[in-house]
């Protein structure tokens, strides 16, 4: 897993992605330490 | 977690407390935060990339421009808290454009949440499917939230009773009652007859559109809060037009 701090590295990462015509799942959260999946 | 690394070649997961959704009587700076522990569990669980943007990265000026979400906010948990959702949905839009995703998992524990991204996406059509994912669940069936620590051991006792309401709703509809009306009455005896806790709501609404309904033949969501001493606790069931229960709920296509 890598850990990205910064707004322009991800968008990088993403753009690859894309040219690889990879599928992206996103899972937003305000930390998950507490359940498998919090909320906003 | 799982369902989204089923579902996609790669699962980006970001980690934000995002102030904008925080009202000035709410609590930004004592929610919390456990960065370690945000990252191993992203990784037990599969996550490809973590985003994890300090402040600045996604807020480095003062924002220009502000979205409002005018439907779907007056109803549930919505109603106490005004501005909240338009905090979540430019959040949200920031995220979605850096992140660019093709699905979007959101927990359906708050299903008002779910339906407001919902509506932004079909607003802005952004191009992206929007799943929500069972609560998760403690044995006895108490939804999970970092609020539960704040119960006390007789509170947390207690607490089972709000889903077990929620069933027996669930229950009622299934032997043939489809008077919402009655459908609240039953849930809020059983809240009252078995729990310290002060009702704040209990709702029947259309889903995703957050309308009353007078009757239960379409997809609904039955949803309460519940205040206790030093935790106030939110759960909710979703059922389909035929009164079953959904776990997994689908954005329908865009218009």
């Amino acid at each position: 897993m890598e850990i990205i701090r910064e707004v322009n590295e991800m968008r990088n990462i993403i753009k690859l992605l894309k040219q690889g015509k990879k599928k992206i799942g996103f899972v937003p959260t305000m930390g998950f330490f507490m359940t498998d999946i919090s909320n906003l | 977690m799982k369902k989204a690394k089923e579902e996609n070649d790669t699962v980006v997961s970001s980690v934000f407390v995002n102030p904008l959704q925080f009202g000035p009587n709410e609590d930004f700076d004592r929610y919390p935060r456990n960065e370690e522990e945000d990252i191993r569990k992203a990784e037990y669980v599969g996550v490809d990339f973590l985003f994890i943007p300090p402040l600045d990265e996604m807020y480095p000026q003062k924002m220009q421009i502000t979205m409002t979400i005018n439907d779907r906010i007056d109803v549930l948990c919505g109603k106490a808290r005004p501005g909240h959702f338009d905090g979540v949905i430019t959040v949200v839009t920031k995220l979605f454009h850096i992140t660019q995703p093709d699905q979007v998992y959101f927990g359906m524990k708050d299903a008002q949440q779910v339906a407001v991204i919902d509506a932004l996406i079909q607003n802005l059509n952004f191009p992206i499917s929007l799943i929500g994912l069972p609560t998760v669940r403690e044995e006895d069936g108490l939804a999970k939230s970092s609020r539960n620590v704040n119960l006390s051991k007789r509170e947390r006792a207690q607490a089972n009773w709000l889903y077990k309401a929620l069933k027996h709703g669930h229950q009622l509809v299934v032997d043939g009652e489809f008077n919402p009306a009655i459908i609240i009455k039953e849930i809020n005896n059983i809240i009252s007859n078995n729990t310290d806790g002060k009702i704040d709501y209990i709702e029947v609404l259309s889903y995703p559109e957050l309308k009353p309904v007078s009757d239960m033949n379409q997809q609904v969501i039955i949803a309460l809060a519940v205040q206790f001493e030093r935790a106030r606790l939110i759960d909710n069931l979703l059922l389909n037009e035929d009164g079953e229960i959904i776990r997994f709920w689908k954005q329908e296509e865009s218009q």
